[in-house]
């Protein structure tokens, strides 16, 4: 599911997508997709089961970027359902970007 | 429920019943306050956990709170107990307010965040959104235990 994510995020066009980091911050519209930890899961027959992974898409964008935003939106929308959520939108005041962060959920890598 | 009680007839169970509809709120608070332990306690270590480097230093392009960032990040807000009919509500998270921070009033709240969420120049350490979803079944179980202990009082010594 997380390759699948990946790989809806590099077919939105104008998006430049990474994981975890940029080592130089790119132009234009960019974004960095992680799994940042397993949210929940359970044991049963000696093996872990349900396992549920957190992570997040870092969107910034140069100027309004709804255009992105909702293609990065119908991105998660397609592929993990109904289990994310817009966690935060800050306007950055150093560099004009405006930063959103999306979290979501996920049964598997 | 654990415990059990002991009754003699409706009328007397009615008796207790009212008791306890009068002191559902106390109730309430008392689990609440309970929860609110456990999420604190989880935010104190989550703030404690945060990676700090000075300003100049970089990893991947991108700089780490500094201890400062840090310090102030750790300082715990809990809301007052709002009451009202329907329910008790409380907040455990970010002090409300503002730091000092490089002769700059900064607030805190934006700088959490900006820890919590990661800038287009500083790493992203989502450590208090991991705290919130790990403390979230301890805080309900803690809730649980207490709202029984409480209501058992009520119903077998009046409270």
């Amino acid at each position: 599911m997380y390759e699948a994510l990946l790989t809806a995020l590099r077919a939105i066009k104008g998006l430049k997508v990474a994981e975890y980091e940029w080592r130089t911050r790119p132009d234009g519209d960019f974004c960095t997709v992680q799994l940042d930890f397993e949210a929940s899961g359970s044991n049963g027959d000696d093996r872990k089961q349900d396992r549920a992974f957190e992570g997040s898409v870092d969107l910034y964008t140069k100027g309004k970027g709804m255009m992105t935003a909702s293609a990065v939106e119908s991105a998660l929308e397609s592929v993990c359902e109904g289990s994310w959520e817009l966690n935060s939108e800050q306007y950055e005041h150093e560099t004009g970007l405006i930063h959103r962060e999306f979290v979501f959920q996920m049964e598997a890598v | 429920m654990a415990g059990g009680m002991q009754t003699n007839g409706t009328e007397e169970l009615m008796r207790m019943l009212g008791k306890l509809g009068d002191k559902a709120q106390d109730v309430a608070s008392g689990a609440l306050y309970e929860g609110a332990k456990v999420v604190a306690d989880a935010y104190r270590a989550a703030a404690n956990s945060i990676k700090t480097a000075p300003r100049k230093h970089k990893e991947h392009g991108k700089r780490l709170p500094t201890p400062a960032e840090k310090a102030v990040a750790s300082k715990l807000g809990v809301s007052r107990f709002r009451k009202s009919t329907l329910d008790v509500n409380t907040m455990v998270g970010a002090a409300d307010g503002y730091a000092e921070m490089n002769g700059k009033q900064k607030p805190i709240r934006l700088i959490t965040r900006s820890i919590n969420s990661g800038t287009s120049f500083m790493q992203k350490q989502p450590v208090f959104r991991k705290a919130s979803a790990g403390s979230q079944g301890a805080a309900q179980d803690a809730m649980v235990a207490k709202a029984d202990q409480m209501i058992n009082e009520i119903m077998n010594n009046g409270g």
